[in-house]
């Protein structure tokens, strides 16, 4: 579904992400981990366009990413969800979602439905400024946005960061519940056991660059993985 | 006009242009430097004018003063207490976004402004102060021009060189940083709120003894002689111009501002008597398009600033 | 004596609200303060002055050309100037817009004269209430209903329009915004279309109940400020309550100080804002 060739990218004329390739396929979820500064970010934002790319290809359904508008990406199935400030606060968690895309008011409805289905907590606190919500329930109005135009793929860019500990299982099983409608996702996370845990297959990334590639449980299993990366 | 009438009239013309080269070279204390956004020069500027015009001046019943003191302490006087009106400004202000100081600057003109108009004890009001001394008149004589400007002068060279030993100094290095990176210097631990306030309170401190040295050359202020928003306005057109956050480039910036400046009053004193109010409009469109120019076209002015080192 | 200044008050601020609104959002959505929004203003009554009494056309349908050619004239400040200084510091715009403030002052002093010009000379016939306690003219009453519709259209347009939350979220979040997907430059064209429409009208309203002069908007900008502040830069239900509280302060403050000093109460509110609270009181961080 996606395909990373020998990305390199970072800000300005500062290179980051050193010649790095990974694929997503359909329905599974994939995990990014590394620590701090590792770039995991940075290669997450690099398909969205968000930093600048250096060279490499990003191929999405077999056609190439790079320099295609946000508009077309979102179009072809493609969602961002930020680490943070991902929601507008002054606006109500109606309004938020509603923003999440250009569609018919028929549609808009259907996903609507679908969205307070998977997050219950909101249904009440629609009319709520997002703002004055908790940080669990604001990301899941960051999830619920990026849901409305009926995504094939979204990319998580550290959903739990900032979170009490308490939020992290119940968000992380909230990607899990997105997945399972069929939703291919690609995170980057901080909490890489739990993220790894569940995942179809991971990345770890250090300095850049890819450093170990596998199923979620072989990297789990990992001792080395586990020593350098994971805390032992 | 005869060899000493042009002469003359160059003399003029230099004093007036280094009278706002003083104010430019502050204001690249301040922006320049520090990246402060300061748009209420006129105020600074008549808090000088009028502090010196108070301390100077014999002894009147119209207005507080005057105190009759020799002129160095005038313009002393005048920069210490337009930098401690730079100090209040900057307490509320220096913490938060550059506007906020912007806006507040513009405010702080406009309340100086209803002071010296309205506190007729404090100023005499609209009617102003005048028989403002000028120094060593009797010494100077018919000369007296030339010596003023030679006043003049050596303010800009003392402040020139403070300003450049301070801008390389480790104060300096720190100022700049803060300015490309204010985050990274606060990591680094540096107390960018001081370092800002000084910025602004040695730029308004040249701020005041430029408004001094204003108000003794033309021996007379009133809160009408000020067009603030002009006034400001052309301080910055000669920082831009010459090139924010280099001294020698803004002093050329003053020269040459100055000059366009003077130049519009020869092209607007072309047109017939009955359109001089639309003249004096035409002279601030011309410059106010002038610096739109610049600021499109050259980014970075005629002079850029030197490239420092890192470290 | 209060209840006359509470009308006042209410008259000043709901002008100054209304240019406060697209201060705001301008603010919210493109990140600097528009030094030039007071002589947009200004701009906008002289519109209407040139179409209702040279042009002799009737005053609404002035109203409707002023802020459609304010409007205009924003988005051509926007083209020309500002959207090429965007990607450098904020101050570089600031100054920027300060000498496009200078420029239209200077122009609108080129054309129309420096003395005190008035749409309607006639005397009105103040409508006495309460026992002489309260005298309000026609006109104000006019200036009241107008700023009134006009505070509703914006809130009507903000709330339940695609164009006027995707306005709301830009301005909340621009980086967010894009990512989502909403049509950015469409968003900062509209911005600067409406900005233009109330800071005109806004100009007009004062025109109505004072007199044009060259300086009439620039002496509202210290004001307009102060209201965004108040309420919070990028909230536009903020500005219109800032507006509000900072014409209310300017008419009562009366009582307590010489009038000259009116504009300064305006100032001293946003210092001890920024003093307090300087994200305002519906703001988001600073």
């Amino acid at each position: 579904m996606l395909e990373i060739n020998d990305i390199r990218a970072g800000y300005g004329e500062i290179e980051i992400i050193h010649g790095l390739s990974l694929y997503v396929n359909e329905g599974e979820i994939v995990s990014i981990v590394g620590p701090n500064g590792s770039g995991k970010s940075t290669l997450l934002k690099s398909i969205f366009a968000l930093v600048d790319i250096m060279g490499g290809e990003i191929n999405y359904q077999g056609e190439l990413l790079n320099n295609v508008s946000t508009e077309k990406m979102i179009k072809k199935g493609l969602s961002f969800v930020p680490q943070t400030e991902n929601i507008f606060p002054s606006l109500t968690v109606h309004e938020n979602l509603e923003l999440g895309g250009y569609v018919s008011k028929k549609k808009l409805k259907e996903r609507l439905d679908l969205i307070y289905d998977l997050f219950p907590p909101l249904i009440e606190k629609r009319k709520k400024r997002a703002g004055t919500l908790s940080g669990g329930q604001r990301q899941m109005v960051a999830f619920g946005r990026a849901l409305i135009m009926e995504p094939k793929l979204i990319l998580l860019d550290e959903p739990t960061a900032g979170l009490a500990p308490m939020y992290i299982s119940l968000i992380l099983n909230k990607v899990k519940d997105i997945n399972d409608i069929g939703v291919t996702i690609l995170m980057v996370e901080q909490n890489a056991k739990k993220a790894l845990a569940m995942s179809d297959r991971g990345y770890v990334l250090a300095a850049g660059e890819k450093k170990y590639e596998d199923s979620g449980r072989a990297l789990l299993e990992n001792e080395e993985v586990a020593q350098l990366f994971l805390g032992g | 006009m005869n060899l000493t009438g042009i002469l003359s009239y160059f003399i003029f013309f230099l004093t007036f242009a280094g009278i706002y080269a003083v104010m430019a070279l502050a204001l690249n204390m301040q922006r320049g430097f520090a990246g402060l956004f300061n748009i209420g020069i006129a105020g600074f500027w008549a808090v000088g004018s009028y502090t010196t015009a108070i301390l100077t001046t014999e002894p009147s019943a119209n207005y507080l003063g005057g105190f009759n003191l020799p002129i160095i302490i005038g313009l002393l006087g005048a920069g210490l207490i337009s930098a401690f009106l730079a100090l209040l400004v900057g307490i509320p202000t220096l913490r938060l976004r550059e506007d906020y100081l912007g806006i507040t600057t513009i405010g702080i003109a406009e309340i100086i402004r209803l002071i010296f108009t309205n506190e007729a004890w404090l100023s005499y009001g609209v009617r102003g102060i005048s028989g403002i001394p000028k120094p060593l008149r009797d010494f100077a004589g018919k000369y007296y021009n030339i010596v003023f400007l030679i006043i003049v002068l050596t303010v800009i060279a003392v402040f020139y060189y403070l300003s450049e030993k301070g801008i390389h100094s480790p104060w300096g290095r720190v100022l700049r940083a803060i300015r490309e990176d204010e985050e990274v210097a606060k990591a680094a631990g540096k107390n960018v709120f001081r370092y800002r306030m000084e910025a602004l309170v040695f730029g308004a401190f040249m701020m005041g003894v430029g408004g001094a040295l204003y108000a003794h050359f033309t021996g007379f202020v009133s809160p009408e002689a000020f067009k603030p928003m002009q006034t400001t306005f052309i301080v910055w057109i000669m920082l831009i111009i010459g090139g924010s956050g280099n001294n020698f480039g803004v002093l050329i910036g003053s020269l040459i501002t100055w000059g366009i400046w003077t130049g519009t009053e020869f092209i607007t004193g072309m047109l017939p008597a009955a359109y001089t109010t639309q003249a004096a409009t035409l002279r601030v469109i011309l410059i106010g398009v002038f610096l739109e120019i610049v600021l499109l076209n050259m980014p970075d002015g005629l002079f850029p600033e030197k490239k420092y080192n890192k470290n | 004596m209060a209840l006359q200044l509470l009308l006042n008050g209410l008259i000043l601020g709901s002008i100054i609200s209304l240019g406060a609104i697209g201060l705001s959002l301008i603010y919210g959505i493109l990140n600097f303060g528009h030094f030039a929004h007071g002589d947009l203003m200004t701009l906008g009554a002289y519109f209407a002055y040139l179409f209702t009494v040279q042009l002799a056309l009737p005053l609404p349908i002035a109203f409707v050309i002023a802020a459609l050619l304010t409007a205009l004239t924003a988005n051509l400040l926007n083209q020309i100037l500002y959207r090429h200084l965007k990607e450098r510091d904020s101050v570089t715009i600031m100054i920027s817009a300060v000498g496009a403030a200078l420029i239209i002052r200077n122009l609108i002093q080129m054309f129309w004269g420096p003395q005190l010009k008035f749409y309607d000379r006639s005397i009105q016939m103040p409508v006495v209430l309460f026992n002489g306690l309260l005298r309000i003219k026609p006109t104000q009453i006019t200036i009241l209903i107008l700023s009134s519709v006009l505070v509703i259209g914006v809130h009507l347009f903000l709330s339940k329009t695609k164009l006027g939350k995707a306005m709301r979220a830009m301005s909340d979040n621009t980086a967010l915004a894009q990512i989502t997907g909403i049509n950015t430059q469409q968003v900062i064209f509209w911005t600067w279309v409406m900005s233009g429409v109330l800071t005109s009208s806004a100009g007009i309203l004062l025109a109505m109940d004072t007199h044009l002069i060259p300086i009439m908007g620039w002496n509202l900008l210290l004001p307009m400020f102060a209201a965004v502040i108040l309420g919070g830069i990028g909230s536009p239900y903020g500005a219109m309550f800032g507006g509000l509280v900072i014409g209310i302060s300017q008419e009562l403050s009366t009582m307590f100080i010489s009038a000259s000093y009116k504009p300064g109460i305006a100032f001293a509110i946003m210092i001890l804002m920024l003093l307090i609270k300087p994200s305002g009181i519906m703001g988001r961080k600073v």
